[in-house]
């Protein structure tokens, strides 16, 4: 299997009054064709900031340090001049985000937006990117595509604009689509209903996926591999399977503990209260301040990533520990 | 209060067009306080025999049409055009607030007459509404700035009052009124130092288009006449003069304008940054 | 339909505020102290001749009388003549209306065309030559009082290097104007074909045109730029730049949505330059509207100036009206 998208340690940071936020900090990971990857963090972890350095361009005052983000085999979207990488964003590799309306340009109308994103990738007539654009609403699901074309953002409820949102992005047959917490802000049965629509669009049309998300549950549908981001790094990358049979960090651990049917379950242990700012991140493994079972280890040397067993992979000194245990379950080392 | 001085020296020890523009107000005012110890000649002082005399060591700004030296009236006109410029705009600044609380808060039949009313003396074009006015009360200089106040005072009204309307409805001046406060506390404690801010940078950008209204009507005959010291008087003497060459008289009156307002312009910049809400 | 029923309820709104100003000019400008008639008959006149003169007049009648009468007069068309250019208030208007009107529109059509430009270039490369020009320009055309940049203009062009026309009036001095159609010079010269007049009145607009332009534009320019960065630091913008659109097409989207806030921008400076243009009307002899109301105001001149400020609130009516048709037509949000 090819690879789709490479990642090789990604550095993103904001040049805030306050000094540099380190958002992103050494991000690697890689998504195989046809592979669907779930990317789970909790807010602020740098997930959306991730998605857009993914793209090769984040807003001000982010910046991007440094790090590989290769497209294909071959295409370093982070060496590409701003003008050529544009011809591989929306192209190549699509991104749809929360809140779709206000993404989208309120004075166009959904189908203008869609005919100038396929324009802008090819040398095709207006005519025909129009022909092309109804199909796309249709394809997304819209009823009465025809007239829809004509709608503006303000007049389409939540879900119909994360539609469209999703027709523009998979206009121009990318080969990657990341969705960056898509179905976050609408309703509970819209969001199913976005969700089914995305991986549905992904498993017909061939392309691989990245989504991200603070939702394990969602992750455990629909994902084939899961990788947990904490302070802007993996910090475990398993097969779902894997993953949810025995979560080793003690992150995931939380995390997975922190889901509501696990809520009252005597394991359930949940993390200290202390908050890690990307202004100031803490030395060492930067789970440490908020791990209880941090040694004096894990306040002086970061981990590497580390192999538990075939296919998972965990950042933490004690993670062989830890998995031998079969996980955390248990209650972690003692 | 310290702590309120410290952090503004902070910002603006990083700003440096602020630093430029509180150098030149600076500057400007005790030009103007200190004018009687500077200039080298009396302001309305005619000397004919030196009349339309180009600038040299005697006279640096050169002499006008009756000779009087154009450096000392420039400088002897801060205390006009700046004094009028700046009590004008704190006059309306005063009074669109006051107005625009209780406009904002007694929303009914009182904020709707209010509200015609600025709608009203908005609707007349506004330098010819302040000319007028000038004409009715006689063109002193405290008629003056009571005109440049009256003509302001709706911008500041609109402003307190749109901040006043967006605050009422918010939880904690409901929380007011239910833990029993009078209206008056509940106007003057939680919502005018919530309302304020739009309508003070606004003021301080202000105030360099109240001198240049300021000037403009003395330009034009309906403000402060010769041969009190005044930028735009002085440079309507010297608009004639302009064709035969002597460009001095209507020169530097000009230039002292520019200067004044591009300061109070920085300022208001600095300010707008400052109080800033999304500064910290 | 829907347009029909709009443009009528925009009028109703207007008639008491028309009313409103009116009556207010029309009281305001009986405070003015000193009588018309003594100011029509000089400081010799009897006591006698000037109560003679009110009574013709019809100042000896009580305040809301007059008014009413006054108001009837407009209703019929007629807004009365002026006791000093003793010609009627309508032909004056007529004639000094598009005057101005050609100066303002001249103007900031020539502000826009700098404002919009400087902002456009200084917000792609928030950093070039384009961006420092663009700064520099907005903080110190913002300072300079036009009057007396009119006044270095003149000084410059015509006393020094004798490049531009003498800054008098709307045309040289032995020449007749155009056919009157519209009673703007330029155009009227075109519709004519009187090449003389055209080549005059242009030469003459230049000036007081660059004048009112560069002050204006600095204006126009810093409220483009600012909406325009607000617009570019939105999520549909950042969104655009990942769908792989080009910067040309995300100006082009950032132009169109920074388009009201500039409508309304030019909509301001119309309505107040049709006044506020008096200064630079003094400056070059234009004779147009601001100086009509100047001269007026001084004399006492009551139907002059009611007439002026009937006119001027008129065209600020039909100019918001514009800007709000321009304003749905541009934002589909804004419905009627």
């Amino acid at each position: 299997m090819g690879s789709v998208l490479k990642v090789e340690e990604l550095y993103t940071s904001f040049q805030v009054k306050q000094g540099e936020a380190k958002v992103v900090n050494g991000l690697s990971f890689e998504v195989k064709e046809g592979q669907l990857l779930g990317l789970v963090g909790e807010s602020g972890s740098g997930k959306s900031v991730a998605a857009a350095s993914i793209m090769g361009r984040v807003r001000k005052p982010g910046v991007i340090k440094s790090g590989r983000v290769i497209y294909g085999e071959e295409v370093d979207i982070l060496q590409l001049p701003e003008d050529k990488a544009r011809a591989y964003r929306g192209k190549e590799i699509s991104l749809i985000a929360a809140n779709a309306r206000g993404h989208l340009n309120p004075l166009l109308t959904v189908g203008d937006q869609i005919v100038d994103t396929c324009i802008a990738h090819g040398t095709m007539k207006k005519k025909e990117a129009r022909a092309i654009a109804v199909e796309m609403l249709k394809a997304v699901g819209i009823p009465d595509p025809q007239r829809r074309f004509y709608s503006y953002p303000h007049e389409l409820s939540g879900g119909m604009a994360q539609r469209c949102m999703i027709a523009m992005a998979l206009v121009n047959s990318p080969r990657l689509l990341i969705a960056d917490d898509a179905t976050n802000g609408l309703d509970v049965t819209v969001q199913a209903q976005i969700m089914d629509l995305i991986i549905q669009m992904i498993k017909t049309r061939k392309m691989s996926g990245v989504f991200i998300t603070h939702d394990l549950g969602v992750v455990a549908q629909c994902c084939d591999e899961i990788a947990i981001m904490y302070c802007g790094q993996i910090v475990e990358q398993a097969a779902v399977g894997a993953f949810y049979d025995a979560p080793c960090h003690p992150y995931s651990v939380d995390l997975m503990g922190s889901l509501p049917e696990k809520l009252g379950d005597d394991s359930q242990r949940g993390s200290k209260d202390t908050l890690v700012s990307p202004l100031c991140l803490p030395s060492g493994c930067m789970y440490h301040p908020r791990c209880r079972d941090a040694t004096k280890l894990c306040r002086m040397k970061m981990p590497e990533l580390c192999q538990v067993s075939g296919t998972h992979w965990v950042r933490c000194h004690h993670a062989k520990q830890l998995a031998e245990k079969g996980g955390a379950k248990d209650g972690g080392i003692a | 209060m310290k702590r309120f001085l410290k952090d503004f020296l902070f910002m603006l020890r990083k700003d440096r067009q602020g630093q430029i523009g509180f150098a030149i107000v600076l500057l400007v005012l005790l030009l103007g306080v200190a004018a009687p110890a500077i200039v080298p000649y009396d302001p309305v002082r005619t000397n004919p025999a030196d009349h339309r005399m180009a600038p040299c060591l005697a006279h640096f700004f050169g002499t006008d049409e009756a000779g009087m030296d154009i450096f000392s009236r420039c400088i002897y006109a801060i205390r006009i055009d700046v004094f009028i410029g700046f009590s004008g705009t704190m006059l309306s600044l005063l009074a669109g607030i006051v107005l625009g609380l209780l406009a904002g808060y007694y929303e009914g039949v009182f904020g709707e007459v209010v509200m015609r009313i600025a709608d009203l003396f908005q609707a007349f074009p506004a330098f010819i509404l302040a000319m007028a006015l000038v004409a009715v009360l006689g063109n002193n200089m405290q008629n003056i700035i009571f005109v440049i106040a009256f003509v302001n005072a709706p911008i500041y009204l609109r402003f307190v009052r749109g901040e006043v309307l967006a605050l009422k409805s918010r939880p904690f001046v409901e929380a007011s009124h239910a833990a029993g406060m009078s209206d008056t506390t509940i106007m003057f404690r939680q919502l005018l130092p919530n309302s304020l801010r739009p309508a003070l940078v606004q003021a301080s950008v202000n105030i360099g288009a109240a001198i240049l209204l300021t000037a403009g009507l003395s330009f034009i005959g309906a403000g402060v006449s010769v041969p009190t010291p005044e930028w735009g008087s002085m440079i309507s003497t010297g608009a004639p003069l302009i064709l035969t060459g002597q460009w001095w008289c209507a020169f530097f009156p000009g230039v002292s304008i520019a200067f004044t307002v591009l300061g109070f312009a920085f300022v208001g910049d600095f300010l707008r940054l400052y109080l800033n809400p999304e500064r910290r | 339909m829907r347009l029909f029923k709009y443009l009528v309820k925009r009028l109703l709104v207007f008639i008491p505020l028309f009313f409103g100003v009116t009556f207010v000019t029309f009281m305001l400008i009986r405070l003015l102290p000193g009588s018309p008639a003594q100011a029509l008959l000089g400081t010799m006149a009897t006591e006698e001749s000037i109560r003679a003169l009110e009574a013709e007049m019809g100042l000896d009648r009580p305040l809301l009388e007059q008014f009413v009468i006054y108001v009837k007069n407009v209703l019929h068309g007629d807004l009365g003549y002026s006791w000093f250019t003793s010609s009627n208030v309508t032909d004056d208007l007529a004639t000094r209306f598009p005057a101005t009107f050609e100066l303002i529109f001249l103007s900031i059509l020539f502000a826009l065309a700098v404002g919009v430009t400087l902002a456009v270039l200084s917000a792609r490369r928030p950093k070039g030559i384009a961006a420092r020009i663009a700064s520099v320009y907005g903080m110190l055309a913002g300072a300079f009082a036009d009057f007396w940049l009119a006044l270095m203009l003149i000084f410059i062009f015509f006393t020094t290097l004798g490049w531009a026309v003498s800054p008098m009036g709307r045309l040289d001095l032995i020449m007749s104007a155009p056919r009157r159609i519209s009673g703007m010079y330029v155009l009227d010269s075109l519709l004519t074909g009187n090449m003389m007049t055209l080549k005059s009145s242009a030469a003459h607009l230049l000036l007081p045109v660059a004048t009112l332009g560069f002050v204006n534009g600095a204006t126009i320019l810093k409220m483009t730029s600012s909406t325009m960065q607000e617009i570019l630091d939105s999520d549909f913008i950042h969104h655009s730049h990942m769908l792989g659109l080009s910067e040309f097409k995300i100006m082009g989207y950032a132009l169109k949505n920074a388009l009201p806030a500039v409508v309304m921008t030019v909509g301001n400076m119309f309505s107040f330059l049709l006044g506020g243009a008096v200064l630079i009307e003094k400056v070059f002899a234009w004779g147009g509207l601001g100086q009509y109301v100047t001269t007026a105001l001084a004399n006492k001149d009551y139907s002059a100036v009611q007439g002026f400020v009937l006119v001027s609130t008129l065209f600020a009516m039909v100019v918001y009206l514009i800007i709000d048709l321009i304003q749905m037509a541009i934002d589909p949000r804004i419905k009627f």
